[in-house]
């Protein structure tokens, strides 16, 4: 896949809802680029449609009207189960609660999407072996969720979206449920993984000293983006 | 893939345990019911298959009446009853080698100052005795069996010598009257394995056709077959020799002519009618069980909304999340299913020593063939991945984005 032109791009894209009589129009009309290697936060109160907006470069919803490209490929049309093959593929996710499975060791958690896009036992176990170690936590590989504190269920979670070596991470405030000093060092992690492995990553936040350590900043109010950057 | 369904499934069981026995429960009734009745059915089949084989292929039996199937269901009128005339009309048809007949009925046995009534067996007591005795499987086991010449003697089953039938044990060479005749006893029979054939007691088939007014008539007569010999040609040729000395048309018999085959074939048709209902009835509890497993999947679905979401955003496809919660439920019934096998096992060896050990049947043995064990743990999984087909069909159809949003 050539590393020209952007990652994702939205076109034109709407996301209405029909909530019985009342049509909400959360995104309307946006229009975006997600280069290769770029660090982009998107930003906007809450309500302003930049979780919706998230969804969709996310691949996890398809918008009303309009037209998404990952790589250059639509998949505006996809079916939801060629698109989770797609996601799983490009995009990793790191969410503000971690989003683990309780049930599930931190090293079971990480292995987990690679299962999904069928990786034999062995290459999935050396590299959730690897990426927890990368990570800091090889001593807590056989933990579950709840036995780790919020700091370190969030590096699974890091750990959890590189697996399947993706060309976009998206964080959706990745910092919102630690404390500083962890968040600091979350997002000196996501600044290193966009610098030295060059990984495209979108963050979502509505906490402008997050945004200092992105490349680029978009801003979103009533479903559109309202500056620059673009 | 199919290693991490499984994993997810049994992580999930293990943290919600007290949820996942309360469902089994369900399950395992059922599956312990039905294994229990198929070990106890078979069991049955095996002893009765047993006792057929004991007394070879190569007899036929005679009943008085029509097809009744069973030995013994004489409800004839008199002109219907067998007699020694028909059984030398069996003796005369060719392939046939010899032939025997008996007379039973009940009557009233006193021993001291007890008086009860009990089955008596009139046997031959002449060459045809060895017919008579390979069918019944009776065997002496203190003092001797019947003579010819005997009178007024009798051989007794088990359940009198031991005591239990009169309350004090009959002693050998003692008298017992029957119908207020005196005979004395000089044989004590080995136990046949059920109480009621335990009470019976032998004696000459003519003192018994005295006792019980029957003149020469026969209640059953067995006649075996040359050997190598074509038994239905055999058997079709005994029924047009008793035809036409009884004068009766074809389809009209006042008699039925029976192999040893035909009646396994008849009483094994009877046990699986038994089987069938009895497996039924238990097959509703299995229902029950399933929509149990359904509930609980649909509760599960429920609770792991966000948990769905997550395994979406992460590259589950539909068909992963719905094999995830089919697998959990098809794990749940198959516990299940464990469980109750093994209950059933216990279930059917509690009956087996009861029977035995109460009523004194000795022969019902519980049967645990290897396909049953596996049969009803396939059974109780396909139960629990039915039961668990349409939660987990709910949940493959959540949308990820609000799955996530859930709370």
């Amino acid at each position: 896949m050539s590393k020209e032109g952007p990652v994702i791009e939205l076109r034109d894209v709407w996301k209405i809802y029909q909530m019985g009589e009342v049509t909400v129009e959360a995104v309307r009309g946006i229009s975006l680029k997600v280069n290769h290697g770029e660090f982009l936060s998107v930003m906007g109160p809450s309500g302003s449609g930049k979780s919706t907006c998230m969804h969709m470069i996310g691949c996890l919803d398809l918008p009303t009207r309009g037209t998404i490209l990952l790589e250059g490929k639509d998949i505006s049309h996809m079916s939801e189960s060629e698109l989770a093959q797609v996601r799983g593929r490009t995009i990793g996710f790191i969410f503000q609660q971690f989003n683990l499975i309780p049930t599930l060791t931190a090293l079971e958690n990480v292995m987990l999407p690679m299962a999904f896009q069928g990786i034999p036992l062995n290459e999935r176990r050396s590299k959730a072996f690897s990426l927890l170690n990368l990570v800091g936590l090889s001593d807590r590989m056989y933990h579950r969720p709840k036995e780790l504190s919020g700091g370190q269920q969030q590096r699974v979670a890091i750990a959890r979206s590189l697996t399947n070596d993706p060309r976009v991470i998206l964080a959706d405030e990745p910092t919102g449920n630690v404390d500083s000093t962890t968040g600091k060092s979350i997002m000196d992690y996501l600044s290193k993984l966009n610098k030295e492995e060059k990984k495209t990553i979108v963050m979502v936040t509505h906490d402008p000293e997050l945004a200092k350590y992105a490349s680029r900043v978009v801003n979103i109010y009533d479903g559109k983006i309202k500056q620059k950057g673009d | 893939m199919l290693f991490d369904y499984f994993l997810i499934s049994i992580r999930n069981l293990t943290s919600r345990r007290t949820r996942t026995v309360l469902t089994m429960i369900g399950i395992f009734i059922g599956i312990a019911a039905i294994v229990s009745l198929i070990s106890i059915g078979q069991g049955m089949r095996i002893a009765i298959n047993e006792q057929f084989n004991q007394l070879g292929t190569d007899k036929l039996m005679i009943f008085p009446g029509g097809e009744s199937g069973v030995p013994g269901g004489t409800f004839g009128s008199e002109a219907k009853k067998l007699t020694d005339d028909d059984m030398n009309v069996v003796k005369g048809v060719s392939g046939i080698k010899d032939a025997g007949g008996m007379a039973y009925g009940v009557a009233r046995l006193k021993y001291g100052d007890v008086s009860k009534y009990a089955f008596i067996i009139g046997l031959p007591l002449d060459s045809s005795r060895k017919v008579i005795e390979s069918m019944q499987s009776l065997k002496v086991a203190d003092g001797r069996d019947l003579q010819e010449n005997d009178k007024s003697k009798m051989t007794v089953g088990s359940e009198l010598s031991k005591g239990t039938f009169f309350g004090t044990p009959v002693m050998m060479g003692e008298k017992i009257m029957v119908n207020d005749a005196p005979y004395r006893v000089v044989g004590f029979m080995e136990p046949v394995g059920n109480p009621s054939d335990d009470s019976q007691v032998y004696m000459p088939l003519e003192e018994v056709r005295k006792l019980l007014n029957k003149g020469n008539a026969l209640d059953y007569i067995i006649a075996q077959v040359v050997q190598d010999s074509d038994i239905d040609q055999v058997k079709s040729d005994v029924q047009k020799a008793l035809r036409r000395f009884r004068n009766v048309k074809q389809g009209q018999e006042d008699f039925s002519v029976q192999t040893t085959a035909q009646l396994m074939q008849t009483l094994d048709v009877v046990l699986n009618v038994i089987e069938i209902v009895f497996i039924g009835i238990a097959a509703i509890s299995l229902v029950v069980g399933g929509i149990g497993i359904m509930n609980t999947m649909y509760t599960s679905v429920l609770e792991r909304t966000t948990e769905i979401g997550i395994m979406k955003a992460i590259g589950a496809r539909n068909f992963d999340i719905t094999a995830i919660f089919v697998v959990e439920s098809g794990l749940l019934g198959m516990l299940g299913g464990g469980i109750g096998i093994i209950l059933g096992i216990a279930l059917s060896k509690g009956i087996e020593y009861i029977t035995s050990a109460v009523l004194g049947v000795t022969y019902l043995k519980a049967y645990f063939p290897l396909y049953l064990v596996l049969g009803a743990l396939g059974f109780s999984f396909i139960v629990g991945c039915l039961a668990g087909g349409l939660p987990a069909l709910r949940a493959s159809r959540l949308n990820p984005v609000e799955a996530l949003r859930y709370e």
